[in-house]
């Protein structure tokens, strides 16, 4: 009896201890002048968590009195980040999506940062279509700092056996077709090599959407899904994948087609830029890129990442400062001169080596980038009208996948999709 | 004649248990050869169309880049910490408490037990939230107070588990102790805890496993890296959605983590029979 | 005189009770009743997590019981409990019984049997995403060299949460196995010698003695496995993401969606509260059953 109530007060003892040490760990002692912020991040690889620290360093010896701690988030970033919020523990700087800023600014989680615009940044430094993404309601929400685009993956080797001589622009759709068709190869009724792979993800499909001058929403707000150019695209991709068979089947995702490309399985992949150092990396790897194709227009997207001060800092002014510097021209500077796979957001930057360091590798042997850059100047931002919100997003990639799965026919697509999307867009 | 066919009807229901447990190691084995074989590709091998287990060259290289990667040194050592702790608070209060709700009598002892349950089934994700914010009013976010404390209050899981090997402990084995004048107490330090060395030893391994791979928790209440586990290094080559991950080094992380659990088991599991041998009460 | 003495003493009994349970008390006052409680509340206001909740009464309720895609979810889930939940009982228990028997390597092939329970599951994961890839997997290979084209066991929506099934079994059965022999062990031997003696065969024995004598190991796993079936997420999250059409979407998986990914944390707990009652009626069903076939001898 006497022992089990000592075991007790041993546990409780035990408890408090910890807590005690967690309470010392968490309080860090405030200078009077210093500013402390903390900056929370999602970690894409394993080498940005050095290379933030050593951005970090950088910044302090010009501004001593600005202190910033990092949060490095390698998983789940949104789910961490509305935790945070949600806790009033939220950092003063967060990374953020572009698919996150509807959410955020329209529910005032962010400082609006056009009144700053001129005074600790210019918006007039940063590539239009980036900066797009992270407007909302005309106003400004986030600085971006790292871009991705669209390219055209391809395997030279597979090409020089086809016979397919390798384009060095635009290619039409239909060109893409037809090569793909010639560089499907088939064994015993199991494809052995695809013409063409891509993310079965309505962030990869809708440039070619836009190619052929399609929309999901026009200027009114009203979808719409049920017109010509629309359908025209996905049946496009259907007849890849079902009539030609020279695109893997719509589905799963577990195993990514970048693998499929890179161990040489696939002529061509559509794909962001980032997968570049991914894919040239490898020394024994052939690789072209070219632009995307061009059908009634041209259209690449434009991946970012972005930084934004959330409204619940204390110190703003210092928040905007810092941000500022990390996400401008002398912060992209040292983030690029590292191995940082992806491409600054400034514009003259664009115009240097700086443009495409993060993906240069010695020994492989790719080495033009030209179209790289050039794609990187006229991207545009995905239609955060769709694309931030999540929702909307699920329910057009679970129809597609209805369609590409061949449950439902072309045109019960389409106006299912916009029946269920205007529905969602009146909530 | 009799005695004969006996023995070889014995020998064949041998061979026929081996057989058996030996397809099925096959399958357990399968998946588990092939992480390690993708642990020993180079990334551009990987994906064949005719999968082969043994890779054209072997890159011991992938175990030296993930050992750097997910910092293992640092990460093992908060692991361990956190691990420790862990599993003292969870042997002493579960066994306490299913001690309590198998061997003792009180009110409301079933409507108790059924909440003790039930608190497991309310799916964590809506907790998470409150959870938190009472975290981080008590300042105890980025501490791994959140990770450890929690398990000195008792599992539900463990709890049960506990609850339902000493319901299969002998009730006279009590009643005689107590005629001899045994406290409650020392009923469950002298004669339970004794007697249920297996089903500790299970907790053990299964709360080991399970702090040794938890990635959720740290994710969400540890925020500097120096603090980080060897779950959360792992993720580091999950990467992000649009890079994918890097299969080999993952697989190569993945491999060189569950070592140390996989060693505790291999331990553990002849204790499971000698646990039973030396009290020699109930074989 | 006796009887006020007899009182004391069962109140004392009780009071000792208590104090066991204790430390499982004090835990549940400070880590449990606040957030469930905080959950209940938020089930019943719409909550975009970034600004204050707002109550609206049962609308999340009633709204769940229009909603197509949590009957998906809940069917799905369902079919997906029963798929993997009696298999994995049944293959372990029969395995586990195996590996109690005295054969030579049995240390080894015991710690072989645990090895998928010590992975984690992200590597599960992904090696299984491997196993399972339509053209590059191990399965479809293998089918390959016999000329048999296999499916796309994670693109076909008719065989997805079947090879998520099968992973899982894979997974589970090991745990089980560990506990079921964990359970063996206290079998006691002489019953079956007594038991062969009265010219009982292996069958017969196996249902009078082995399985009376663990059925409460064989209870406490089925109500884990329906626990833990039921509440089933990071293996789909990472294999399919819920798809294809939906057909892998479990529950947890799109009440995770609905709170972190579209904002709506007051319909996910709403959701949450549902999966809840179903999950603790049936559990409340398998506990009232539970006297008839689960023998504790510690009752008798």
């Amino acid at each position: 009896m006497r022992k089990s109530v000592m075991i007790l007060i041993l546990i409780g003892i035990t408890a408090m201890g910890l807590w005690a040490k967690g309470n010392v760990e968490t309080a860090s002692p405030m200078g009077d002048e210093k500013i402390s912020l903390e900056y929370a991040y999602m970690v894409e690889s394993g080498d940005t968590v050095e290379l933030y620290k050593s951005m970090l360093q950088e910044y302090q010896k010009e501004t001593p009195n600005i202190e910033v701690k990092f949060i490095p988030i390698v998983d789940d970033y949104a789910k961490k980040l509305l935790l945070m919020v949600a806790s009033k523990t939220a950092p003063d700087i967060a990374w953020i999506g572009e698919d996150m800023i509807r959410q955020y600014a329209s529910q005032n989680a962010l400082v609006a940062l056009d009144p700053y615009d001129g005074e600790f940044f210019n918006s007039s430094d940063y590539v239009q279509g980036n900066l797009e993404g992270y407007t909302y309601d005309d106003t400004l929400y986030a600085l971006p700092f790292d871009s991705a685009t669209g390219l055209l993956f391809i395997n030279n080797d597979i090409f020089d056996k086809a016979g397919v001589e390798i384009p060095s622009d635009h290619i039409t759709l239909s060109q893409l077709k037809e090569i793909a068709k010639a560089t499907t190869i088939k064994e015993n009724n199991v494809t052995v090599q695809y013409g063409f792979v891509t993310g079965t993800y309505m962030g990869y499909l809708h440039p070619f959407f836009r190619m052929a001058n399609g929309t999901f929403i026009d200027a009114n707000g009203n979808t719409t899904f049920n017109t010509e150019p629309v359908k025209e695209i996905f049946q496009y991709f259907y007849n890849l994948i079902h009539e030609d068979n020279s695109m893997p089947e719509y589905g799963s995702q577990a195993v990514p087609f970048v693998e499929i490309f890179k161990s040489g399985k696939a002529a061509m992949m559509f794909n962001g830029s980032w997968a570049v150092g991914e894919v040239m990396s490898q020394e024994d790897f052939n690789c072209t890129i070219i632009k995307l194709p061009q059908y009634k227009t041209i259209a690449t997207p434009a991946w970012t990442g972005g930084t934004a001060v959330l409204s619940s800092t204390k110190n703003r002014e210092a928040a905007i400062k810092f941000l500022s510097w990390f996400s401008g021209e002398e912060g992209q500077k040292i983030k690029f001169s590292g191995k940082f796979a992806a491409s600054p957001t400034i514009k003259t930057l664009l115009d240097t080596e700086l443009a495409y360091n993060g993906y240069k590798n010695p020994k492989a042997p790719m080495n033009d980038f030209t179209n790289l850059v050039d794609s990187l100047n006229y991207a545009y931002a995905l239609p955060s009208l769709i694309f931030g919100n999540n929702q909307i997003m699920d329910t057009i990639e679970k129809e597609a996948e209805k369609y590409f799965l061949q449950t439902i026919s072309l045109d019960e697509l389409v106006t299912q999709l916009d029946k269920k999307v205007t529905k969602l867009l009146n909530e | 004649m009799i005695f004969v066919s006996a023995k070889i009807k014995h020998r064949l229901s041998y061979l026929l248990i081996y057989i058996l447990l030996l397809a099925g190691t096959i399958l357990i084995i399968l998946p588990l050869l092939w992480q390690v074989t993708i642990s020993l590709k180079s990334s551009n091998t990987i994906f064949e169309l005719q999968p082969s287990f043994i890779p054209k060259e072997f890159k011991i290289s992938n175990y030296s880049e993930a050992f750097k990667g997910m910092q293992f040194l640092r990460f093992f050592k908060n692991t361990v910490y956190i691990s420790i702790l862990t599993l003292i608070g969870t042997l002493f209060s579960c066994s306490l408490v299913a001690f309590g709700f198998s061997r003792t009598k009180f009110k409301g002892q079933n409507f108790l037990f059924f909440i003790l349950l039930s608190t497991l089934m309310l799916p964590s994700q809506v907790t998470l939230i409150p959870m938190y914010i009472t975290y981080a009013k008590l300042g105890l976010i980025n501490s791994y107070f959140p990770l450890i404390a929690p398990h000195f209050f008792g599992d539900a899981f463990y709890i049960f588990m506990l609850k339902q090997f000493f319901s299969s402990i002998p009730k006279e084995l009590d009643e005689s102790a107590t005629i001899d004048g045994c406290n409650t107490f020392r009923i469950y330090w002298n004669i339970i805890l004794p007697l249920s060395v297996p089903a500790l030893l299970t907790v053990i391994l299964f709360k080991f496993n399970w702090v040794w791979n938890d990635f959720v928790n740290p994710l969400i209440y540890v925020n500097d890296q120096n603090k980080y586990t060897l779950s959360l290094g792992l993720y580091i080559f999950k990467a992000s959605e649009k890079f994918g991950p890097k299969w080999n080094y993952l697989m190569a992380a993945a491999t060189i983590m569950m070592i140390p659990v996989f060693t505790l088991y291999a331990i553990f599991q002849k204790r499971f029979i000698e646990g039973i041998a030396t009290t020699g009460l109930k074989g | 005189m006796v009887f006020i003495a007899g009182d004391s003493k069962l109140k004392n009994q009780q009071r000792i009770g208590y104090l066991f349970i204790s430390p499982w008390i004090l835990g549940m006052l400070l880590f449990t009743i606040y957030p469930t409680v905080f959950s209940l509340y938020i089930s019943f206001t719409e909550w975009p997590i970034l600004i204050e909740p707002k109550f609206i009464f049962f609308k999340n309720y009633l709204e769940i019981f229009q909603d197509e895609f949590f009957f998906n979810s809940l069917w799905v889930t369902t079919k997906f409990a029963i798929y993997t939940t009696f298999p994995t009982l049944m293959i372990s228990l029969f395995i586990a019984i195996l590996l109690n028997t005295k054969i030579q390597f049995r240390g080894v092939l015991r710690t072989i049997y645990y090895l998928p329970a010590v992975l984690p599951t992200i590597a599960v994961a992904l090696v299984w995403a491997f196993i399972f890839n339509k053209d590059y997997g191990l399965i479809n290979g293998f089918l390959r060299t016999f000329g048999i084209t296999g499916p796309g066991w994670l693109a076909d929506p008719k065989v997805a949460l079947l090879s998520i099934s099968i992973m899982s079994i894979w997974t589970l059965c090991s745990t089980n196995i560990i506990l079921y022999l964990a359970g063996l062990q206290g079998v006691p031997k002489v019953y079956y010698e007594v038991s062969t003696l009265d010219g009982a065969n292996v069958v017969q024995q196996f249902f009078s003695i082995t399985i009376p004598l663990i059925s409460p190991i064989i209870f406490y796993t089925l109500v884990m496995s329906l626990i833990t079936t039921f509440q089933v997420f990071t293996s789909a999250m990472m294999l399919t993401h819920g798809g294809p059409i939906d057909s892998t979407r479990f529950y947890v998986l799109y009440l995770y969606d609905t709170a972190f990914s579209y904002y709506k944390m007051g319909y996910a707990s709403a959701l949450a509260w549902i999966l809840f009652i179903i999950i603790l009626t049936l559990n409340y069903t398998i506990f009232k059953t539970s006297k008839i076939w689960v023998f504790y001898e510690g009752d008798a």
